[in-house]
């Protein structure tokens, strides 16, 4: 049920095509009570009840109770009471829940219905006439029951709709929650140290001898281009990340093979072999293995693309392993350690929590990184 | 001249620090270290005034060697590093015996000052963001376990005096005009609170003022007699 919706127009009826048939309803009840025939006696009775008829959901308990007085107030029975009573009764037993009231007016009405007081009527054809009156009063408890049974039912389907669309949302902005923290503490890891040393080393030119601001001065540009390499690295995990449908792997081992299929659009093929339990990292290794193996891959892009590669990412029981292998170059571009830039400050990192990370020729020509990592947190985090 | 060691396992940081400290005449870098037990190494060979201390570093971390470092009496005096946060480490390496924390990005002028100031010794480093750090430490209530009270007591009402205004980061010469004292009467103080709290320096005087509720008690006492409307903060004292 709409939660949003008018209350009265709830209370009218459950929805709107229902408030239509309502007024179909009551119309219909009404031209009939008018239309010429008959003693005529009581029509009035029977039009209020008829037009009371759209609120027996809300007040189920008066409209049957008019109902009943139009049942009285007419000595000849017409189709029209008959609608109205059968909706009114019905109503009541759709809306009764366990309201006393309610029974007392059930009662009430069955014996309107039956009318035990006119014997007289019950002489001839006595047989069918007791049908007839029983299969009137059951009739509209049953279809009330009928009609209460399905809207509970309905209801009850709503509600466990409703209890897993919350928790789908709940995990949602759990998993994104979980996006941003791990996105806020790559750049503190990532660009804050950088930044803090481009801090430090300019203080350092601010005072130093003349014949040492070269190389301070070089370290800062360094130190720079590292801090850009791994905001470019960043950003494009994050325009990944927004193009993919799920959330809560962002910068972890888990986005691994999504890492892996979007370099294999761009023409690095990778073939990605995995051991252990990867599920449990702690926080710092699972993101620094999510970026060494991106830094790694992005190398081959800019340096060999159209080599074979193999990623690796093995956990024991005390460190991870990385490692990612690039066969020769097919146009026989020889490597050289620069470019290496993005690998420094992730091997600084890995140096803070006890591991290392190294790179260097491979066999025939390629080029690997190798990382080990360790699981236990050796020292407190900067 | 002021011997100092720097501890730190990135050979940037020190040779930063190095260039920054050296280029003040009265300052002298003497030795390098890469991590806390080569640090303990040197300064047992150097004997330093001060050390710089990184918390986080690969093999022995900050922390430890903070501690085994300070343990010593005639330990040299420890400031600790760190990069921007200033944490809950940070907080342990002051409980530890760390008179003070730098952040490594600051300012050359600024970073001389510190060193000095410590060597001094007659002041807490940047009182207001230590300060900051003991209340949001000892505002939890895990931490609030009055540890100290006993101690407390046996302090005369001078020396009561000095230290809560030493927890609120005043220099000596800040103690002595507020109590109407030489800055040398307010030096004696200090050494007596120190020593009858067990306390190795300052921070932890602070900090064990912090935490045993005193500053806290005061500054509630305090409140009430301004409410009462018995003059300015501080004027009767």
């Amino acid at each position: 049920m709409g939660r949003d919706r008018d209350p009265l127009l709830k209370g009218v009826a459950g929805g709107r095509w229902l408030t239509a048939f309502d007024l179909t309803m009551t119309l219909l009840v009404v031209l009939l009570a008018l239309f010429p025939g008959g003693s005529g006696e009581g029509r009035g009775w029977v039009v209020v009840a008829a037009l009371a008829l759209p609120f027996r959901h809300r007040f189920p308990v008066p409209v049957a109770l008019l109902a009943c007085a139009a049942d009285l107030a007419t000595p000849t029975d017409g189709l029209g009471l008959a609608f109205t009573y059968f909706l009114a009764v019905s109503a009541l037993i759709q809306g009764s829940r366990g309201n006393p009231l309610t029974w007392v007016m059930l009662a009430i009405s069955v014996v309107v219905v039956i009318e035990p007081w006119s014997v007289d009527y019950y002489r001839e054809d006595t047989a069918v006439r007791l049908v007839a009156v029983v299969l009137l009063s059951a009739g509209p408890v049953l279809f009330g029951l009928y009609l209460r049974a399905r809207t509970e039912l309905g209801e009850a389907v709503s509600a466990r709709a409703e209890l897993a669309r919350d928790e789908e949302l709940a995990r949602m902005a759990r998993d994104r929650a979980e996006d941003r923290n791990r996105l806020a503490l790559e750049l503190h890891d990532s660009l804050g140290h950088e930044l803090s040393l481009i801090a430090l080393q300019t203080g350092a030119l601010t005072v130093a001898a003349p014949a040492d601001l070269p190389g301070i001065a070089d370290r800062i540009g360094g130190l720079a281009r590292q801090a850009q390499e791994e905001l470019r690295q960043i950003v494009s995990t994050l325009r990944d990340q927004a193009a993919l449908p799920t959330y809560g792997a962002l910068l972890s081992v888990a986005a691994v093979p999504g890492l892996i299929e979007r370099f294999d659009r761009l023409g690095v093929v990778a073939s990605l072999a995995t051991a252990g339990d990867l599920t449990r990292l702690p926080d710092r290794v699972d993101r620094l293995v999510f970026r060494i193996v991106q830094e790694s891959l992005t190398n081959v892009l800019k340096h060999a693309p159209g080599t074979a590669v193999e990623v690796s990412v093995a956990a024991r029981p005390d460190l991870v392993e990385v490692t990612v292998i690039n066969t020769r170059p097919l146009d026989g571009t020889r490597w050289s350690a620069e470019g290496r830039v993005g690998l420094q400050g992730l091997a600084d990192r890995a140096g803070q929590l006890g591991g290392a990370v190294l790179w260097g020729p491979a066999g025939d020509g390629g080029w690997s990184v190798r990382a080990v990592l360790p699981l236990a947190e050796t020292a407190p985090p900067r | 001249m002021i011997d100092i060691i720097v501890v730190d396992d990135e050979e940037l940081v020190r040779f930063g620090l190095r260039t920054i400290l050296e280029s003040d005449p009265e300052l002298r870098v003497v030795a390098e270290a890469r991590d806390g037990a080569e640090g303990l190494e040197l300064c047992r060979l150097h004997r330093p005034a001060i050390v710089l201390m990184d918390i986080r570093m690969a093999g022995m971390d900050g922390l430890t060697a903070t501690r085994e470092l300070t343990a010593d009496p005639a330990a040299p005096k420890v400031i600790v590093l760190t990069t921007f946060d200033v944490d809950d480490y940070v907080y342990q390496a002051l409980e530890s015996g760390a008179v003070g924390f730098l952040l490594k990005d600051t300012p050359p002028e600024r970073l001389i000052g510190a060193v000095k100031t410590v060597a001094q010794g007659n002041a807490i480093l940047s009182p207001g963001a230590t300060l900051q750090l003991i209340r949001r430490f000892t505002g939890s209530p895990e931490r609030r376990v009055f540890p100290g009270r006993s101690r407390l007591d046996d302090l005369t009402d001078r020396e009561r005096g000095v230290l809560l205004l030493l927890a609120e980061g005043l220099s000596n010469a800040e103690i002595g005009a507020r109590l109407l004292m030489s800055e040398s009467t307010v030096k004696v103080h200090v050494s007596h609170v120190l020593a009858k709290l067990g306390a190795g320096n300052r921070v932890q005087a602070a900090i064990l003022a912090h935490e045993s509720g005193l500053v806290c008690d005061e500054r509630m006492a305090r409140g009430r007699r301004d409410g009462a409307g018995q003059g300015p903060r501080g004027a009767d004292r």
